[in-house]
């Protein structure tokens, strides 16, 4: 099942990637899932470089190129991180 | 009464693809670009390579040690190409009241940059205590229209413009606007910049609008711009000055217009573009008609070329479909507050010869930008008036008209 298709955060990544976008939201967001998407929480592509920002120092990575732009959720998000962590096979 | 014509005079560079206006020239007309990995600066510290840098420059065959002491590099690209257009423009033995009634006004984006790099290195990498003590006027965006008055002796209004990627074209239309109300008899325009400094670098890799590889303005493909530095230089004089001496004219530099688009710091909007090109032909006395070729800010990024196909619709209508438009920073690179001054050195020369410099890099047309932005090949052209564009961020828009010198009717 891809991680896209759940309704809640079902790992630490997921939830430290959403305490970190909450912290980047306009206002107040209580109810952030993988679904959400940017145009919910009123996101452009700009936010989308500062949240790459935010993330790389979160996990102490680099995203190389356009990082979070043309992502359309979190879920996104969390899968990008998780193929980038994943230890090699 | 009709207003006094200005005309462009001098013209001097220096760029990735030139450090004189011949080989500028020669290169925007075979589409050879100046992009190369970067060279002073380690490039594995960066995700990003490609730059467009100067090749085999060295100040001090051009400037005195004494001068160079005051100068970041980005002063000495702004006095090397001033004194290129002044030499090209041809005036001497001029009297004291010359001097007066003639104005600098320069575009910097960043100043010296470099030299501030410098010091956070001292103070915060080697932890020195101090720094350079000629650090300050080496910085201050103003520098390089110092120099140049300092240098060719130029005693009258001498400023600085800073609006980012539109400084050069704000400083050339001040310049021009001086002339043309009757203040100064010419003026010494342009903008000059020098962003490779290592610590601006990381901030435009942060921001995730370089291109890793190459900038290909208006292509489906295009991944965003390639950072470039230089200087452009023109020497305008009203017409009434230009013939008293004999000069050579170049151009007619006719209108210029501004517009803010108050929306967005960062993302760029059509109509405020639009409002600053239609400004710009209001100016001049032009109607969409009039205009042939237009060198676009064509930045390389997806939105700018995008939002800039739009503003050139809504202006142009119909008549969009029969404009030359490329994009020279396909091949100088987006050299920031200097673009303009590049640009408009670019579309004087046009003017002048009858050719169309091409959007060079060019892979496959986007049906989003769907104008004849003529790729890779130049072209020659019966080009009567031709406009040209700056987009900054903070959404500061600055165009410049020009029309044809006809020489033998004017």
């Amino acid at each position: 099942m891809s991680t896209t298709q759940q309704t809640g955060p079902a790992t630490e990544l997921a939830e430290r990637v959403i305490a970190v976008i909450r912290k980047s939201a306009d206002k107040p967001m209580e109810n952030i899932t993988l679904d959400t998407t940017f145009e919910e929480l009123g996101f452009d592509s700009v936010d989308a470089v500062t949240m790459t920002f935010a993330i790389e120092d979160e996990f102490g990575i680099e995203i190389d190129g356009h990082g979070f732009i043309g992502l359309k959720n979190i879920g996104q998000i969390v899968e990008m991180l998780e193929t980038m962590m994943a230890p090699p096979a | 009464m009709s207003q006094p014509k200005v005309v462009v005079t001098g013209l001097g560079i220096l760029s990735a693809i030139g450090n004189d206006r011949p080989s500028f020239w020669n290169a925007l007309c075979q589409g050879r670009n100046g992009f190369a990995p970067i060279k002073t600066i380690d490039p594995n510290s960066l995700r990003f390579k490609i730059v467009a840098q100067i090749g085999d420059f060295d100040p001090r065959h051009y400037l005195e040690n004494k001068q160079l002491e005051y100068m970041d590099r980005f002063a000495q690209f702004a006095l090397i190409a001033a004194r290129e257009a002044f030499r090209d423009a041809n005036i001497h033995d001029w009297t004291d009241e010359q001097r007066n009634r003639f104005g600098v006004v320069m575009g910097s984006s960043g100043g010296g940059q470099a030299t501030i790099d410098d010091g956070f290195v001292e103070l915060y990498r080697h932890h020195k205590p101090r720094v350079h003590p000629l650090t300050i006027p080496r910085v201050m965006a103003n520098a390089g229209a110092s120099h140049i008055a300092t240098d060719l002796g130029i005693t009258g209004p001498c400023y600085a413009v800073s609006t980012a990627c539109s400084s050069a074209n704000h400083a050339i239309g001040q310049g021009f606007w001086l002339i043309r109300s009757g203040v100064i008899d010419g003026a010494i325009v342009g903008g000059s910049e020098a962003p490779l400094s290592f610590g601006n670098l990381k901030a435009w890799e942060a921001l995730r609008v370089v291109s890793p590889d190459l900038c290909r303005p208006f292509s489906r493909d295009r991944n965003g711009i390639i950072l470039g530095e230089g200087a452009g230089v023109l020497i305008l004089e009203s017409l009434k000055h230009a013939r008293a001496r004999g000069a050579h004219i170049y151009a007619e530099l006719a209108g210029f217009g501004m517009s803010a688009d108050a929306s967005h710091v960062i993302q760029p909007c059509s109509d405020g573009a639009a409002r600053a090109m239609q400004a710009a032909l209001h100016d001049a006395g032009m109607c969409p008609e009039d205009i042939d070729y237009i060198n676009a800010h064509g930045t390389g990024t997806t939105v700018n070329d995008l939002t800039e196909t739009v503003s050139i619709r809504k202006v142009f209508g119909r008549h969009a479909d029969k404009l030359l438009i490329s994009s020279t920073k396909s091949m100088h690179g987006h050299a920031l507050g200097a673009a303009g001054a590049l640009e408009s050195v670019a579309v004087a020369l046009s003017l002048q010869d009858g050719v169309v410099p091409p959007t060079a890099n060019f892979t496959e047309a986007d049906p989003a930008c769907d104008l004849d932005v003529v790729p890779n090949q130049a072209r020659q052209a019966d080009i009567r008036c031709a406009v040209s564009n700056s987009f900054a961020f903070g959404g500061l828009n600055a165009v410049l008209a020009f029309r044809r010198w006809e020489h033998e009717t004017n």
